[in-house]
């Protein structure tokens, strides 16, 4: 057999693979869940988190729900022209944490990381399939991606994760406008990852005595999380913050964990913001603020921002050269309309 | 390893990527280390009885090649033929024969649990044939033990066949020679097992939706409810079969094995006969040769071949499950050929007399459709979990009519956008089906297309079988409601 008939046949096999390739990665952005309602679309905001410029962002905020609730990028760069952005899905272990992290610091050098401890108590050992899909579907395929898809993943499934289209293909009888959208023209949203929602309900609020707590063990993966998320800020010059957002303190179930990772922290020497300690101090309103009991609504994060803006001028930002402040002062506005 | 998963798929191009590497003297050895490493993907234990057939068979095939009489050899024959398939017969069988007769004779079930070694019925009946044609001194046995092994263990087929002949199959085994044409067995054989795919993913585990919402609740649906059930059986089976059959095929055209085809259109056979001369040719063709030519086939007058018929058939039943339904199945198509040679002269002269010319295309139309609902009534028995439900099932699908309202098939199982893709994809595998009958060579066909086209093609086949193959752990979006936020 010739070298010319071999090379022809090699460049066919190439070329047929790099095909079916573009079929299924095709298949995949149609036919892959989209999003919840609206303002929590982790696609859209992720896709927004990959369209920023390149070392844009001086600080980025980490975790789960109770992340994107709370600090309002838009509200702390309206106070002091810093930018960031919030890179948290529902539930998210920590384990998954690091991986966003790790997805940061590709493209942008923040100075400050925000990381939420309220998922520290949970084990890895029975995480919900949804949360694993929305922690892992939003990421663009990247060896980042099969590193996070390998390790929390449940055995057995995780060609399921990677090949999304396993788990998502049956949704070829729902398809819908934005679907297709999807292949062509992503959406983005402008929240710069933060969650804007409303609540009408009113709730009791107490600050946490941490003296009548009892410190719980950190659980093993969650404990590793921070380690190495601590590690990897100070390979890249960031300094690495342990936020504690609004949760219900009374139960023990959070409660102990929580307060042992504040030691922790404190041992390692990482700066602790724990809103469920200043709430007098940051005028939180249990009647106004809150989504429900433990997530604020706009009005508590606008509170929370303001001191998230304040901390961060102390820590030395300022406005950064590589961000495109017309887009984030149109996106200000936008968000402002949107409130009316 | 599911012959279904991605790790399948990877598993054979890494050994593909091994083999032809590799110069071509090490070929069977790749081969057998690769089937291996994959039946020990299932259970470990699985792989002792899988060496003790091998052992066993091996050296029992080389000592009855030396001995001179033919009592010794058919002794030697006999104990290896006992010992294996007595070891299948054991595993499979015997729990269930002992609950049987527990219940006959009143005693208590002693609960026996035995391992069922994955793929025991498929490679027993390979090398039992092997051995059987070492005694009839079809050819020498063989005598590296592992080239035997690599036949015997030969992945594609260790799951569920085609139960291949030792001759055939060693031809493109053991073949070595430089210069193979990689990239046609490659392309070829990827064609191959994408088509296996689509039968098996798109149309019969569609099919199956329909069926396991029947089958189970069958008093709860009327005669159209049943025929359709029945109907979706009928094809269920064939593509999930031969789906799975032209996955491995085309695993084993990858390594430039040849598998014998195990499916000639079926569905178009003109009688009972013809069926089985189309249907699993491999087990067909085994029984036909390992059993009723022994048994002595049609040679020993009319009752004989009867009862010979009825033996086969009986064995068939039994060797496809456990389970009187088996048995029932097998008879059926045994009862199936007796009466249709009893009433063959009465047939004949009915059409003499009608001056029906047995090769028009109706006539042959007419003998299909006789045959192919045989068939499928037959298949009720193999899919029903118990004869009695069985014999309810095909009452109630001609007693059972009443005013069907056609906008309510969904209630069978399939909403209408599924009903639509079976029914396209069931079309398509019909044209191959009728291209095929006609003599026309698909492969060749599809080869002299223009590449572009023939490269929509695939990818268009590949696009149907990832959107609507029925795989993986499906979506519920109320699974991703989050309701604790």
């Amino acid at each position: 057999m010739n070298a010319k008939k071999i090379l022809g046949q090699a460049i066919k096999t190439v070329c047929f693979l790099a095909l079916a390739a573009a079929v299924l990665s095709a298949s995949s952005k149609v036919l892959g869940r989209k999003s919840y309602e609206g303002p929590w679309n982790h696609m859209a905001k992720m896709n927004e988190f990959y369209s920023m410029n390149r070392d844009s962002i001086d600080y980025v905020g980490i975790g789960s729900s109770h992340m994107y609730c709370t600090i309002n990028p838009l509200e702390v760069y309206n106070k002091s022209d810093i930018t960031g952005f919030i890179l948290a899905t529902q539930r998210q272990p920590l384990r998954a944490s690091y991986y966003y992290l790790k997805e940061v610091f590709k493209t942008q050098s923040p100075k400050v990381v925000f990381i939420e401890g309220y998922m520290g108590f949970d084990s890895g050992e029975e995480i919900e399939e949804a949360v694993i899909y929305d922690a892992i579907d939003p990421l663009k395929l990247s060896l980042n991606k099969l590193f996070m898809i390998n390790e929390i993943a449940p055995e057995g499934e995780k060609e399921n994760y990677f090949f999304n289209i396993f788990k998502y293909h049956t949704r070829w009888q729902e398809l819908e406008q934005e679907d297709y959208d999807a292949l062509f023209n992503p959406p983005k949203d402008f929240y710069k990852g933060y969650v804007c929602i409303s609540g009408e309900e009113e709730y009791t609020i107490k600050e946490t005595d941490y003296e009548k707590i009892k410190e719980k063990d950190i659980p093993d993966n969650s404990l590793s999380a921070l380690e190495d998320m601590y590690k990897l800020c100070n390979d890249n010059g960031a300094k690495m913050v342990l936020l504690i957002s609004a949760y219900d303190s009374s139960d023990k179930t959070y409660s102990g964990v929580i307060k042992s990772e504040i030691m922790w922290a404190q041992e390692k020497g990482i700066d602790v913001i724990d809103i469920t300690t200043m709430y007098d101090e940051l005028n939180i309103d249990g009647k106004t603020d809150f989504y429900d009991s433990g997530h604020f609504d706009v009005d508590g994060a606008k509170k929370v921002s303001g001191y998230i803006s304040d901390y961060l001028v102390e820590m030395g930002l300022q406005k950064n050269e590589n961000a495109d402040h017309e887009m984030w002062e149109e996106d200000y506005k936008s968000y402002i309309e949107g409130l009316k | 390893m599911s012959i279904l998963s991605v790790q399948f798929m990877l598993f054979v191009l890494v050994l593909a990527g091994i083999y032809y590497i590799f110069p071509p003297k090490f070929k069977p050895y790749i081969i057998l280390a690769g089937s291996v490493f994959f039946y020990l993907t299932f259970d470990w234990r699985y792989s002792l009885f899988l060496l003790l057939s091998i052992v066993t068979t091996f050296f029992g095939a080389i000592i009855i090649s030396k001995r001179q009489d033919k009592r010794s050899k058919k002794i030697w024959l006999a104990s290896v033929l006992v010992l294996n398939i007595g070891l299948l017969f054991a595993v499979k069988y015997l729990p269930y024969f002992m609950g049987l007769v527990s219940k006959v004779f009143d005693f208590q079930d002693p609960g026996i649990s035995l391992l069922v070694p994955i793929g025991i019925s498929f490679y027993t009946l390979q090398v039992s044939g092997y051995c059987i044609d070492v005694y009839r001194g079809k050819y020498e046995p063989q005598r590296n033990i592992f080239l035997y092994a690599s036949f015997a263990t030969f992945f594609p087929l260790i799951l569920q066949g085609p139960i291949s002949r030792y001759d055939q199959l060693s031809k493109t085994l053991y073949k070595r020679e430089r210069g193979e044409r990689i990239y046609e067995n490659i392309t070829y054989g990827a064609q191959l097992m994408l088509w296996g795919f689509f039968q098996k993913l798109v149309i019969a585990d569609r099919a199956a939706m329909i069926v396991n919402n029947v089958f189970p609740d069958y008093t709860s649906f009327d005669s159209f409810g049943l025929v359709i059930a029945g109907l979706c059986y009928t094809i269920q089976i064939y593509t999930d079969f031969s789906g799975c059959v032209d996955i491995c095929r085309g695993a084993g055209q990858i390594l430039g094995v040849d598998i014998m085809e195990n499916f000639k259109q079926p569905y178009f056979s003109i009688s009972i006969t013809d069926f089985w001369r189309r249907w699993h040719i491999a087990l067909s063709s085994w029984l036909r040769d390992y059993l009723y030519i022994p048994l002595g086939g049609n040679r020993k007058g009319k009752v004989r071949k009867y009862i010979n018929v009825l033996i086969v058939f009986l064995v068939s039943g039994i060797w496809h499950g456990v389970g009187l339904h088996y048995i029932a199945w097998g008879l059926i198509h045994g009862f199936y050929q007796v009466i249709g040679a009893l009433t063959m002269p009465a047939r004949l002269c009915v059409c003499k007399a009608l001056k029906i010319d047995r090769g028009r295309w109706w006539y042959l139309t007419f003998q299909r459709i006789i045959t192919f609902v045989l068939v499928s009534i037959a298949w009720v028995f193999f899919r029903a979990e118990g004869v009695m439900m069985s014999v309810n099932i095909v009452k109630n699908m001609f007693t059972g009519w009443s005013t069907y309202n056609f906008a309510t098939i969904q209630d069978l199982g399939l909403n209408v956008p599924d009903l639509i893709v079976l029914l396209v994809a069931v079309l398509i595998v019909l044209t191959i089906s009728i291209c095929k009958h006609n003599g026309i060579r698909i492969r060749q066909g599809v080869a002299a297309i223009p590449l572009p086209i023939r490269w929509i093609m695939y990818l268009a086949l590949f696009f149907v079988v990832l959107v609507f193959g029925i795989y993986g752990p499906g979506y519920s979006g109320a699974s991703f409601i989050y309701m604790n936020f």
